[in-house]
């Protein structure tokens, strides 16, 4: 080790932690921003998110357009992904899980009454019969749970688009299989 | 889903939380533990560095120069050997063998090895050879020596000496002890071992002033209290007798400490108890692992594990299992002098770097309120009558006006040979005088009575540091 | 909406926001690797090498990454900064050339892991199937290391002629993508217990070889996964309390206990290194002792001595930074794992399904609780467990896992990106359509 090498390291050292300590609050700086962004679009969470929606038909006739995720619990419970007013629901009332092809129901326990949910069987006949733990149901379909009917229907867009961005970034293999998904 | 998250949110805060414990007591254990652990004698880089950086001196409060080094790895003395051997355990040696001397404690301050290492790189960047710092000591080399003329030839013992209104100690001296410029030549056992810092023994009669101070303050009016001595107390199947037989008759608290009655001590721990007498006992520093900057010190014992009726009689006369530093009695006697504020010990004065402008002076810092103004002025009270007319006579100065001598002795049981000498203990102070606020402490192994071997030894070392005007 | 405008989003996913980030860390690598070229007063060519290496690397890495993925490119800068620290470290502190140069290989394979673990989070599900079959499969790698024994006490490695490497890391992503698609799937019990016996017969592996690190963290990411999974926190309670407790009565039993007695010497060694009476305890002196002569700035690069520490270069690593760059700079990357956490758990909280949420997070904590156990070791909080630091500690397997972990995050973040794309089109009712 040379006299020059330990004075030239000696020096460097502050430049080191100068440039840590840059990284760090760029970085730190960066994550603020993303974050703030990502709770404004969490903020807006009725809609984004939404590749589908329920039209949901009360006993009285009454229809509600009500959007919903790609996956998620419906009830009456504040935690629930998806809340429907007007209608009683117990506090956890069913999963739903939209997957190619359609939409899965599955039943969850109440939150007090232990009993399994009340959904009934499909509507239209044809698709298959009895009822149904995990069938899926494909766009279109009618489902009733309590006193109202959820008709399943997917939003305008239904395969997922390829964004002009992503397919410009490439038109290779992975773009192909960024597409079937 | 929306559980889920909440889930998410909530582990993700707990890891949060580690991390940041974890940075945060990451520093609290550097900042508390970083002078302890650089200055081990497993780390290399110290003996990497000595092998590229010339030492710093290390010089006495008058200046003058105790050891000092001239290139890279070698180190010089003082010519004189007495000065040279007495100071020996203050200032260490090269091959860490002692752990408690400057050269070895403060090796990184000598080496200049500091936490940013700004003055190193400065020395490289200049084509300068690196050049530590040099320490002025609190220590007064011609005290020192004085010590060792004075102290008994052929005994083993420790004597400090402190300035109890700023804490610096004045002199310390720990024998036998070696030679650090020759470090081949064979030395007696335990010769390395400064017993002043890390020498725990039995206080004896010593103890006792921490014992009065208790029951002033737990036992009411204590003071105005008669006391009868028969000579012999006889505490369940145990005897309690005062030294050599004695039997003091009636007498006050003032004079049972004066004339060291064990019987009267004996039964005011019984009436305080373990308890107390261990709370007391730690206002002042006991059972605690000191952790102060100039000096490393081993911890002074107390009423650890066993806290019956018993144990608190022989705790109450400085026996059984109660062991001291030498320094720390002489921290307690200090602290009755400075109205019960304990000063936390200082060894270096000063820091100059190579160049020569000081990098950090000594600030005195309190280490304690060991007990209030009023108590420790009745405690001084009492020690004053102790060298007025009880056991330590002796220690009297002839012909001193400026203040109060005060002090306690002792005679400290250490074995259960009844053909070996007690060890002698003589601890006190200047009460009252500005100019000279010193205490001191001193213990001769197997000297016998402290109102003898140690007492006269007191007299001698307190006006030779007068007449060095000392401060 | 106003605050977001379709410009704005588009320059925020198309263009490199994160250009300042990518070019300090460049610099840094440059200048480390530059300043170690020049050590022993002759041009050393690794160094040289790796000096170009490194920044550009990192560049082409991260262009290679955005053609593949709308991956997070603030994380894969934090980890090519990590990797490349550790490739610096082991060069500036070892004496032996080949520990950073084999390190500084398995970084460029561990680029070609993380590509991979991103395809794998980017894609919807694994085929169940597939998992079922895997699961023997992995269990038979891991208990390999009882047919190929090797030399170190703990028995954990595998040696096949000149290739070493330790089943339990790579495990590690495996465990977390079978978790993550067990725990998502909502059809209840009978599913759930299918993973949890293959974590808890992987735990006993673990257990019985033994590599008491690395069942710590299986078995806190099964917990972990399984709470966030379920959201059944009774039961994960009696879980954590039922191993406090096991353990708990573990530790009272060591002494009597032969096969366990290292472990004991160990935690004696834990509770009292100062004494100077056992030799092992020379590793968490000599540890403390590095991180205490840090300073603020630093040693200086190459002007440390962690190689006094023994087995530096995985266990005490984090030593050897506070030493060669200094105490303020460690808790720097202490906080550059924290931002990873922070910026990997938006991820999964926007993370559109269960399965993407838990594979994302399940990484994440997987690489955080890892960090955690090694730093606390080194700073002599809590035994040292033999796991290494992620990213920065040498070690093939190490390397190879942390990565396709990393990857598992970043394909998360890809999928996120394209549905946030989308997301915003079809609000703004396409008006974005007009490239």
């Amino acid at each position: 080790m040379t006299d020059a090498y330990e004075s030239a390291a000696l020096v460097l050292r502050f430049l080191f932690l100068a440039l840590g300590a840059g990284i760090f609050l760029r970085a730190l700086r960066e994550t603020m921003v993303d974050t703030r962004r990502a709770r404004w679009l969490r903020q807006a969470e009725d809609e984004t998110g939404a590749i589908a929606h329920f039209t949901v038909v009360d006993s009285r006739g009454r229809k509600t357009v009500v959007p919903i995720p790609r996956e998620g619990t419906v009830g009456s419970q504040w935690k629930c992904d998806v809340r429907i007013g007007g209608i009683r629901l117990e506090k956890k009332h069913f999963y739903f899980e939209i997957i190619d092809g359609g939409i899965v129901i599955t039943p969850l326990d109440g939150g007090v009454t232990p009993v399994v949910s009340d959904i009934m069987e499909v509507k239209n006949p044809d698709d298959g019969e009895g009822p149904f733990d995990k069938k899926i149901l494909r766009p279109g379909r009618v489902f009733e749970c309590g006193e109202a009917q959820f008709k399943y229907i997917v939003n305008r867009i239904s395969v997922k688009p390829v964004s002009p961005a992503l397919k410009r970034a490439y038109g290779s293999i992975t773009g192909k299989l960024m597409e079937k998904k | 889903m929306n559980q889920m998250r909440s889930a998410i949110r909530l582990v993700s805060i707990l890891l949060v939380v580690a991390i940041l414990a974890v940075s945060v007591s990451y520093m609290f254990i550097i900042k508390a533990n970083r002078a302890k652990w650089i200055n081990l004698a497993n780390n290399t880089r110290v003996q990497d560095a000595k092998k590229i950086t010339v030492q710093g001196k290390v010089l006495d409060s008058a200046g003058v120069v105790l050891s000092e080094s001239s290139a890279p790895g070698e180190r010089h003395y003082i010519s004189d050997d007495n000065l040279r051997r007495a100071l020996s355990h203050t200032i260490g040696d090269q091959k860490n063998m002692s752990f408690t001397g400057v050269e070895n404690l403060h090796a990184t301050k000598l080496l200049d090895m500091s936490e940013t290492k700004t003055g190193y790189m400065i020395q490289k960047l200049t084509g300068q050879s690196p050049i530590g710092n040099d320490l002025y000591l609190t220590i007064s080399s011609e005290l020192t020596e004085y010590i060792l003329s004075v102290f008994p030839a052929w005994k083993s013992g420790a004597v400090c000496v402190i300035n109890y209104e700023t804490g610096a100690i004045l002199a310390m001296l720990s024998l036998p002890n070696y030679d650090p410029a020759d470090m081949s030549l064979a030395v007696q056992d335990t010769a390395y071992y400064n017993r002043v810092l890390q020498k725990r023994y039995a206080p004896g009669s010593t103890f006792k002033i921490i014992t009065l101070v208790s029951a002033l303050e737990n036992l009411g009016d204590v003071q105005k209290e008669e006391f009868t001595c028969n000579g012999i107390w006889n505490y369940s199947d145990f005897a309690l007798r005062c030294a050599s037989g004695a039997v003091h008759g009636d007498m006050s608290l003032t004079q049972a400490f004066a004339d060291s009655c064990n019987v009267t001590f004996g039964s005011l721990a019984h009436r305080l108890g373990s308890a107390r007498l261990k709370t007391t006992a730690e206002n002042f520093g006991f059972n605690f692992e000191f952790n102060f900057e100039d000096i490393r010190m081993n911890a002074s014992n107390i009423l650890k594990n066993r806290m019956n009726a018993e144990d608190a009689i022989q705790a109450g006369i400085g026996q059984g299992t109660t062991e001291v530093t030498p320094l720390h009695m002489a921290m307690i006697s200090g602290a009755i002098a400075n109205k019960g504020v304990m000063m936390e010990p200082k060894l270096i004065k000063e820091m100059k770097n190579a160049q020569g402008v000081t990098v950090s002076t000594m600030t005195s810092e309190v280490f304690k309120i060991a007990t209030t103004p009023e108590i420790a002025e009745e405690v001084a009270r009492c020690m004053y009558e102790t060298v007025r007319g009880g056991t330590g006579t002796r220690a009297a100065i002839s012909g001193y006006t400026g203040g109060y001598v005060c002090g306690k002795t002792g005679s400290a049981e250490w074995t259960n040979d009844k053909t070996r000498e007690t060890n002698a203990w003589y601890t006190g102070f200047l009460y009252g005088d500005k100019a000279h606020p010193y205490a001191i402490a001193i213990v001769v192994e197997e000297g016998g009575y402290g109102g003898t071997a140690a007492a006269p030894m007191a007299a001698k070392i307190l006006k030779k540091a007068m007449d060095l005007n000392l401060y | 909406m106003a605050s977001i405008t379709p410009e704005a989003y588009r320059k925020r996913m198309t263009r490199a926001y994160e250009l300042p980030l990518l070019y300090m860390v460049m610099l840094f690598q440059f200048a480390c690797m530059l300043l170690l070229t020049f050590r022993d007063g002759s041009v050393e060519p690794f160094s040289l090498l790796m000096s170009v290496c490194l920044p550009v690397g990192t560049f082409l890495g991260l262009k290679i990454l955005s053609r593949l993925f709308y991956a997070d490119r603030c994380i894969y800068i934090l980890v090519a900064f990590l990797c490349s620290l550790g490739v610096i470290l082991l060069r500036a502190v070892l004496k032996k050339e080949t520990d950073a140069s084999d390190q500084a290989v398995f970084v460029g394979v561990g680029f070609l892991f993380m590509l991979i673990g991103a395809f794998v989070g980017s894609r919807n599900s694994l085929n169940e199937k597939f998992l079922f079959f895997m699961m023997p499969v992995c269990l038979g790698v891991m208990c390999l290391p009882f047919v190929f024994t090797s030399s170190s006490a703990a028995n954990n490695w595998v040696r096949i002629g000149s290739i070493q490497f330790q089943p339990s890391e790579i495990m590690k992503p495996v465990l977390i993508v079978m978790l993550a698609k067990g725990f998502s799937d909502k059809s209840g019990w009978r599913k759930w217990i299918v993973y949890i016996l293959f974590s808890v017969l992987a735990c006993g592996i673990l257990f019985r070889q033994p590599d008491l690190g690395s069942l710590f963290i299986f078995f806190f990411i099964t917990v972990c996964m399984f709470f966030i999974g379920t959201g059944n926190w009774k039961v994960t309670v009696f879980v954590l309390a039922l191993a406090a407790g096991g353990v708990a009565i573990f530790l009272s039993i060591l002494d009597k206990v032969p096969a366990f007695e290292y472990l004991a010497s160990r935690i004696a060694i834990w509770k009292n290194p100062w004494n100077g009476e056992y030799e092992n305890a020379r590793q968490i002196v000599q540890g403390l002792i590095s991180i205490a002569s840090g300073g603020y700035f630093g040693a200086g690069l190459g002007l440390g001595s962690a190689d006094r520490v023994a087995v530096v270069s995985s266990d005490y690593i984090f030593a050897a930074l506070a030493e060669e760059f200094g105490t303020p700079f460690s808790i720097l990357v202490l906080g550059v794992y924290l931002l990873i956490l922070i910026r990997s758990t938006q991820i999964a909280m926007n993370a559109r399904s269960r399965y993407h949420a838990l594979l994302s997070f399940g990484s994440v904590f997987a690489l955080t609780i890892q960090m955690l156990l090694i730093v606390a070791g080194n700073l002599h909080i809590l035994p040292l467990t033999g796991v290494t630091l992620p990213f920065v500690s040498s070690g093939g397997s190490s390397i190879l896992a942390s990565m396709t972990m990393a990857g598992l995050i970043l394909g998360v973040s890809s999928v996120n990106a394209e549905d946030e794309y989308d997301d915003l089109m079809r609000l703004s009712d396409g008006r974005w359509r007009d490239e």
